[in-house]
Parts: C-alpha cells; structure tokens; sequence
C-alpha cells in the first residue's frame, strides 16, 4: 500500500514527528487478520514545543510546585554512571531509592553539589526501594503526604533537581498490586542429577553476565537452599525479572558467592510485539514487575530518573517512581507504602544481602561456546519460556 | 480571591456532572476555557483549572471504556449509546457478525456482534446484545473542529484487560490532524486501539488507530471522518481493504481485489465487479501465494508490488483455491473511479478540501 503523501507541514519548528515508520496497535493477538498499515504522515510535521503537553512550555508552569522538593534531590551514581534518582528523606543523609539500580560503589550527589559515598542500609526487594546513608547533617527533608491518595487525573511532577520538573504526567490509574512476572536465569540443569547442575549456560543470559559456568552446582539463592532441580526452578520463579541475586555455587569443589540479574526474556529470543511496542520511543526499567502496591502514571521518564519523588500541584510527594514499565505506563510507590518502610529501611531491620564474593565473570568456556540457543530451544530450562514467548513471532 | 472563585466553580460543576446522565458533555467555566484555550499554561492556577477538568472528564470516560475480544484480537472500544453501540477500531473486528466479548472498566462482561469497518479509515463497530439499562456510554462529539494544541484525554486496556486495573487515562494534546488522522501525544500501545479519545467535555472526539516510533506519535481518527459513512457502518459493511481501494490514487494500477493476511495464509476477501481480478476468475477465498514469483507474506507485500506496476502491465499470479494450485496472468487496468464499496470522497468534507490541495 502506498503511504499517502501528507501535505502538512507545520512551521515554527522545534520538535520534528517523523512518522514515516509506525505499527498498529492490536494487542496480544496471535491471529493477524486486520492488522493493517495505516496513512500515515510520509513527511516531517514540525510541531512547536509549546504544544507538547509534557514540553518545556508545560513544565515551566510546574516551577512554583517542585521548588522545595527539588533542593532534596539526590542524584545516584555506581561506578560514576548516573543509575538513579533519590530522596532525602532524613536530614542527616538518608536517601531513599530504586534498590535494583545499585550495585558497586554508589555515589549520591546532592542539591548543593557536594558528591558523598553512600552504603545502603536497608532495603526492600518486594517495593524495589532501599535506604542510603550517607554522611552529612541538616539536609532538605522532603515533606512526605501519607494521607493525600492521588485521584486519577490529576497532574504530577517528576521532581529533578532542575527548576523545572524533569517530566510531568496525570495519574492514570488508583494504587493496585502490580503482578508479579517470573525471572529467569538463562541455564539448562542436568535432568538425572539430583542437584541444580548446570549443563548449559546461554550466551548473554543472566546466568553468562554472572559468570555461572557448566558443571556448576547451584546450592543457594539469596540463603535459601535449592538441594534439587525443581527446588531452583521454583526459587528463580519467586522473583521478578531485574532482581538481583545471590548465588551460592560449587565450582571443583570449592564454594563460591555470584550475583546474578534475573531477566524477564529467555536470551535469543525476539520481543514479542507487546515488548517490542512498549519499549517504542523509551527505554524501560529492568525491575518493572512485582510490586505489592503502585499507582501508575503516563510521565514519561528514563529508567535511570527512577527513584526519586512525585509531587502533586501541591508540592506534597505523594509517591517515588519506580519503574518506567511500558510506552504508556510509570509506576510509582505511594508515600503511604513509603512511610511504612521508612523505619524498618532505617533501622537495620531490612538489611541487604551480603556482599557476595568477588569473582570474576569467567570468560565464555569451550562447554557454552559451542552452544547455539537460536538454533535449538532447550528441553529443559530453569523456567518455562511459555508466558513469555512472543505470540507471534515477528 | 480569584482562587477561591475558581474553586466553588469547580465544586459547582462537580455537583451538576454528578445529576446528569453519563452522556452529556461536561460543561465548563468561561475560567477553564480561557485556560484550555491558551497556548500553554502560565502558572499553578492553570494547572489547577486544567487539573480539575481532566479528572472529570476521566471519571465519565473511564466508565464507558471497553476492552473488545474479538477471536484472538483484542483491543479496546467505547460504547456511544445507551442501547450499545461501540466504536472500535476496523483492525479489532475484521468483518461483520463475528461474536465479540466486551468487558466494562467495572468488569462486567457483555457480549456483542460485529458491524461493519472502514478498514482503509481504522474505524469499526460492535453492537452489545442485550445492553442492561444502567450501561455507562460517553457522547460523540457534535465539533467538526479539531483544533491543534487542544487537550485531550485516552483511555482504553493497553496490554489488554487486567484484574484489578481500570482503563488508564492518559492526558495529551493534538500536535497535528489532517483529514483521516489525529496525532496526540497521549501515550498507546497495543490493547488500546479502537479506544477513545476525548475532548475535554469528555465528549468522544477520535479512535485510537497506530503508534510511531517515539512517544508523541500516538495516531487517532476523528469521529468527522466517521459520522459520513456512519449508516453504512451500522448496517454492517466492511470496506475499504488493502487493495486497490484508495480513491487517492486514480491513474494507478489497479487489480482489483481486496484482501486480508491470518494466519500467514493471504486471502482474497473482495473481488470489485468489472476489475481485472474479476475478469481473470479470482474468486473470494483464495490464497494469494506469489506474485511474479515473489512469495506473498502479506496482503502488503502485494500491494507493494502493485504499486511499482503501470496500467497495462500483466503479473503473474500463483494462488492456491481448494488447496489446488493456480496461477493466472492478469493485465492491470487504471484506477477512474472510486471502486464499488470503496470510501466515497464526496461524502467527506474533509476529503473534499484534501482533493484542492496541490
């Protein structure tokens, strides 16, 4: 089908559409009939930017309601990369943010431009928040709103240290449980040993990044034995895709610690339209699945502006980003759910898993070289590919 | 001063939505309409007056949003009538008659049967079967304007329906239209097409249709570009496929057929009396295969090639009817008219101002 020339060009430019390229919407369908290509626009159509209803024009309205929030904005770094935003929520350099962002040494800068170490004190795997500390007094607070419970519709902030907000966006629906979606490990387990032996490891997989090697035996993750192969089947199966875990190994007899991120797609594997039509136009949050309460909002943001607060038109936070889930879809933790935590992440009560050893990532060995997961799928594997198979594969 | 105004108006039209029937259009105070008419926002004040708006429009939108299951599609639609019209997109149902599931944003589940599409146009419609009395719908736009920089609101089930998860509502504004396509930067994904998208008299103004690569480029067609072929549309016709319909293109090529590609299998749906695929012999129900020794993955495939044709060009066609194979060579004719079935231009105000474009 011919695309049908567009004649419009709007002038005043600072923002270019380029549509020439698109995709149709239908959901989740396996059955093709009627998905059809669309007219549409073959020509750039320059929109101003005013016009956008998250653009700068938008946000700088916004300016009055992130004016306080914004001075309690901590930027997080691991290894001097930019992972995640964060709050202050004590003034003597406590920062709550996006626990699955952290690994290595973390960095937090702060409104006033110093750049302090931080350790993370507490954290929660199942709201994906932990608490920081770092070394400092009399920092900006931020003033969580435990009671204010956003009603759809209304505008929300994502605060940046910037005087604008970093994006802005409605609450599109009420607080809810976010469903929980199996990780995986990317392994295949011998079918007649009793333990969790590794006789495959698939290049790229989560297991490959974490170094786990064939002949390996897994023996726990995160402190809880897997004896059998079904064991660890299941154990992988509680968590979510951009969890991180630890993994007890015995390699030639000796035990060693690993850490692993599960993900959410066996590797090789193509997204599946849905996957691939959500992540069009942003990128998303590893840890995006398994939440036990989040409202969702249709900001904008990068996965890395995760962690840090939303404001109201209040300037009260009434929630922390913590996934950028989908093209339409953010998810943020209530103040209410925060202010549960607060103690427990302060207290030591929620300590994170211990350091695991440091190994390094072994270099691909001649047993994971010669293996083609494209090629041919596993029989076995640490999890079922079923939910997570494209329906139809592009 | 002005802020406390503001707010018993606010409070005053809280109370009046609430008395009204779900579909009337929400009315305003002359302060949000100043503000929603501005280019942008100047202040937290305006964000208020536009806050206060959103979040009525979206409580009378989201109780009219449905997801539509339709076979294996799924998709999302929004009921226009209390006796159970909905609007959906022509890629949701396919063809007429076809048995579809609708499922409230408060979870009931009603059945329905397909009416007709306008394939080339994305629009669709379903009818609820037995619609109960107190069925939320939403009213259709009476404005033939649609005005750039407008606020809009969608809502539909991205992702098809979730437990536990009402239709998200995302805000927007237009940053373009013409004729056949809105372009906002409400936010879509598959699921939502065939959703609504409303003005903020919470009046449905546009279909969800498509997505472009970035965020912004979330496609709708209007309900102006509906209301003409509305009749034809409720009586069940379905029009407008992929081949050779286009009343853009006289002087083309033209085979004549129209067809639609399932299960990796394309098939002819439409063969238009006194075309070259009538006089060759294709007949409804057979499987395009190849042309000019091409294999045909899709319906596009097709008309992509058709479109490096000239009128007068012979391809060679290779189909399979019965599971027999045939191959025929058919020579194209131009395209004069608009086909028998195909979008009339004249119906359309809007085409009609496309045509004086150069």
């Amino acid at each position: 089908m011919i695309l049908r020339k567009s004649r419009l060009c709007i002038p005043l430019g600072a923002f270019l559409i380029c549509a020439a390229v698109g995709d149709s919407l239908p959901a989740q369908t396996s059955d093709q009939s009627g998905v059809v290509e669309h007219n549409y626009p073959t020509e750039r159509i320059t929109v101003p930017s005013w016009r956008f209803a998250h653009g700068p024009h938008v946000r700088a309205a916004f300016r009055e309601v992130v004016a306080g929030a914004r001075q309690a904005i901590v930027e997080i770094k691991v290894d001097d990369n930019k992972v995640a935003l964060g709050g202050i929520v004590g003034p003597d350099g406590w920062i709550l943010t996006k626990a699955s962002a952290l690994a290595g040494s973390i960095t937090c800068r702060l409104f006033d431009g110093r750049e302090l170490d931080a350790r993370i004190v507490g954290a929660s795997r199942e709201f994906d928040v932990a608490m920081l500390k770092v070394e400092a007094k009399q920092l900006p607070k931020l003033a969580i709103s435990e009671t204010i419970v956003p009603v759809v519709g209304s505008w929300l902030a994502s605060v940046g240290m910037d005087s604008y907000p970093l994006a802005v966006g409605v609450v599109s629906v009420e607080p809810r449980e976010i469903p929980h979606q199996a990780g995986i490990l990317g392994i295949q387990l011998d079918a007649v040993a009793g333990q969790a032996l590794i006789v495959r490891v698939f290049p790229g997989s989560a297991a490959a990044k974490a170094g786990l090697l064939v002949n390996d035996t897994i023996l726990e993750i995160d402190g809880v034995a897997t004896p059998t192969r079904e064991a660890l089947v299941r154990r992988v199966q509680e968590f979510n895709p951009g969890d991180h875990v630890s993994l007890k190994i015995e390699r030639d007899g000796e035990q060693l610690t690993l850490e692993a991120i599960l993900m959410g797609r066996f590797p090789g594997l193509r997204p599946s339209r849905n996957e691939f039509q959500n992540r069009l136009g942003s990128g998303l949050s590893e840890r995006r699945f398994g939440f036990p309460s989040a409202f969702q909002h249709d900001t904008v943001i990068n996965a890395a502006d995760c962690g840090g607060p939303v404001v109201n038109l209040d300037g009260e936070v009434v929630g922390f980003n913590i996934a950028r889930s989908g093209r339409t879809e953010t998810y943020a933790i209530t103040a209410a759910s925060i202010s549960k935590l607060l103690y427990e992440l302060m207290s030591g009560n929620l300590k994170p898993e211990p350091e695991p050893t440091n190994v390094a990532p072994a270099t691909p060995s001649q047993s994971t070289e010669n293996v083609n997961a494209h090629e041919k799928e596993p029989e076995e594997k640490t999890t079922p590919l079923v939910p997570l198979v494209p329906a139809e594969v592009p | 001063m002005k802020g406390v105004r503001v707010a018993l108006i606010l409070l005053a039209s809280t109370l009046v939505s609430g008395l009204l029937p779900a579909a009337e259009p929400l009315e305003y105070s002359p302060e949000v309409a100043a503000v929603l008419d501005e280019r942008y926002p100047q202040g937290v004040e305006d964000l208020k007056l536009i806050e206060q708006q959103v979040q009525l429009v979206a409580a009378q939108a989201v109780p009219a949003t449905v997801e539509v299951e339709i076979g294996h599609n799924i998709g999302s639609g929004v009921i226009v009538s209390q006796e159970g019209l909905v609007l959906t997109a022509a890629h949701v149902i396919g063809r007429p008659g076809r048995s579809a599931t609708l499922v409230l944003a408060d979870g009931r589940r009603l059945k329905g049967r397909t009416l007709g599409a306008h394939h080339l146009m994305d629009a669709g419609m379903v009818q609820i079967s037995d619609p109960p009395e107190d069925l939320p719908f939403a009213p259709l736009t009476p404005d033939e304007n649609i005005v750039v920089g407008q606020w809009v609101v969608a809502t539909g089930q991205p992702g098809g329906i979730l437990d536990d998860r009402s239709p998200p509502v995302r805000l927007g504004r237009v940053l373009a239209t013409e004729g056949q396509w809105v372009c906002t930067d409400c936010t879509l994904v598959g699921g939502d097409s065939g959703g609504p998208l409303f003005n903020m008299r919470g009046e449905v103004m546009a279909i969800h249709m498509s997505i472009g690569p970035e965020v912004v480029h979330n496609f709708h067609v209007p309900v102006t570009e509906i209301r003409p072929v509305w009749d034809k549309m409720f009586a069940g016709e379905v029009w407008g496929g992929e081949v050779a319909t286009q009343e853009h293109d006289s002087g083309r090529a033209v085979l004549g057929l129209a067809g639609r590609t399932a299960d990796n299998r394309t098939l002819v749906t439409q063969v238009f009396a006194g075309f070259p695929a009538e006089t060759a012999g294709i007949l409804p129900g057979d499987q395009i295969v190849a042309v000019d020794g091409q294999a045909i993955a899709s319906i596009f495939d097709l008309t992509r090639h058709m479109v490096t044709k000239s009128p007068g060009d012979t391809i060679h066609l290779e189909l399979l009817r019965n599971a027999r194979s045939m191959e025929l060579d058919i020579v194209l004719s131009a395209i004069g008219e608009p086909l028998p079935g195909s979008f009339d231009p004249s119906a359309s105000e809007a085409e009609s101002d496309a045509e004086d474009d150069p």
